[in-house]
């Protein structure tokens, strides 16, 4: 099994058994957002594309477009 | 640089072709060979594509995407400045197109709440699928004061007890938060579950709740023949001097199963366990800017105008 997650070079968490005051800070530990999970939050996103432009040309930076159905950010 | 997260259907699909933003964004993608898609572009504000920048699928390639990215930064600064910015800065008002997600927002006194949730590991499983434990969902839950006031027993003495029925109950599960991925439910699907509120301290103004839940799900439909069998654990603080909540922590644990496997969706076992957390949003309105996921088809227009 060691050898077996070696290979892969990743292991997961095992469920546990129920969800319970016990297990309330696993379950919520396992589903929270790690600093990596957060990291694009680091740029202030605009919504719409206009936005961005014009507050691209008022720093004269470049604009980087993530476009994704619904909202990449979270939910497509 | 400068960050836009947009939605390329809603851009595709607007029908205001003759707003300079729209003319701006189809001139923009004009030179993208797949036009206005899904993807990870720098451009120019002057609305010159500069590179699409994404590489690696379904893991992407850090590295190359930070080489493109640097390219790209590199070829923008190398550009005149009359080419890189604009000429004449758009109106941000007249020139803007306006999106039917615009007329969607909270009520007053809205609980907003971020939703996070994992799939735990299942035989089979590659990054193909969205329901690998690598992969972490976002989104929003939000309850307008009508609705939250639904988690309150009558009397806030310590025992006190409150069954929650309707909207309150059914919003965490027919918005797909208790599973990666969405589907099709509606309140039909809920076959057994009940939501069960009650004050377990109350020192000051501050009372305390624990929230329970339990769901059984199953859906047979054209779009839908999923299952889900979980429950809800919570803990909620009430400001009643400060008139708002100091927390509201809940977890969901449970299992769910896909149904019909799709083969452009899903790798492996059909089913696993999945926790999700939803605590309250520590994004300001100022820099989140993200609705639910859900806004249009399960919240509804008619859902802001009232409290």
């Amino acid at each position: 099994m060691l050898l077996c997650a070696l290979l892969i070079g990743q292991t997961y968490a095992q469920p546990p058994k129920a969800l319970s005051a016990e297990t309330f800070d696993q379950v919520r530990a396992y589903a929270s957002p790690s600093s990596n999970d957060l990291a694009f939050q680091a740029l202030n996103w605009h919504p719409q594309i206009l936005d961005g432009l014009i507050a691209g040309h008022k720093q004269d930076k470049p604009v980087i477009l993530w476009m994704y159905f619904g909202d990449p950010r979270g939910h497509c | 640089m400068v960050g836009v997260a947009g939605d390329d259907v809603a851009y595709n699909d607007q029908p205001d072709k003759q707003r300079l933003e729209a003319q701006i964004v189809q001139r923009m993608f004009s030179t993208n060979k797949d036009g206005l898609c899904q993807g990870i572009y720098v451009v120019t504000p002057s609305g010159k594509m500069l590179s699409r920048v994404n590489a690696g699928w379904p893991d992407p390639d850090a590295n190359q995407i930070l080489r493109n990215i640097q390219q790209a930064v590199g070829r923008y600064y190398q550009m005149p400045k009359g080419d890189r910015l604009f000429a004449t800065v758009p109106d941000p008002v007249k020139d803007r197109i306006v999106f039917k997600k615009e007329e969607f927002s909270k009520p007053n006194g809205t609980l907003d709440l971020r939703v996070t949730k994992r799939g735990y590991a299942y035989p089979g499983m590659t990054t193909f699928d969205e329901r690998h434990p690598k992969f972490l969902g976002f989104d929003r839950l939000w309850f307008k004061p009508s609705e939250w006031q639904q988690f309150f027993p009558p009397n806030l003495r310590v025992g006190a007890k409150v069954q929650v029925k309707g909207v309150p109950f059914e919003r965490w599960v027919l918005h797909n938060h208790m599973q990666q991925a969405s589907n099709a439910w509606d309140q039909s699907h809920i076959k057994s579950g009940t939501m069960t509120s009650e004050v377990t301290a109350v020192n000051g103004n501050l009372v305390d709740l624990t929230l329970r839940a339990s769901y059984s799900m199953k859906a047979k439909t054209q779009w839908n023949e999923g299952a889900y069998e979980g429950n809800l654990l919570g803990k909620i603080q009430y400001d009643l001097g400060k008139q708002a909540f100091t927390k509201f922590d809940t977890v969901m644990f449970g299992w769910h199963h896909v149904g019909i496997p799709k083969s452009n969706m899903h790798v492996g076992e059909p089913s696993q366990w999945v926790a999700t957390y939803t605590t309250i949003n520590p994004l300001t309105d100022a820099d989140d800017r993200m609705l639910p996921g859900n806004w249009y088809w399960g919240y509804g227009l008619s859902w802001c105008k009232t409290r």
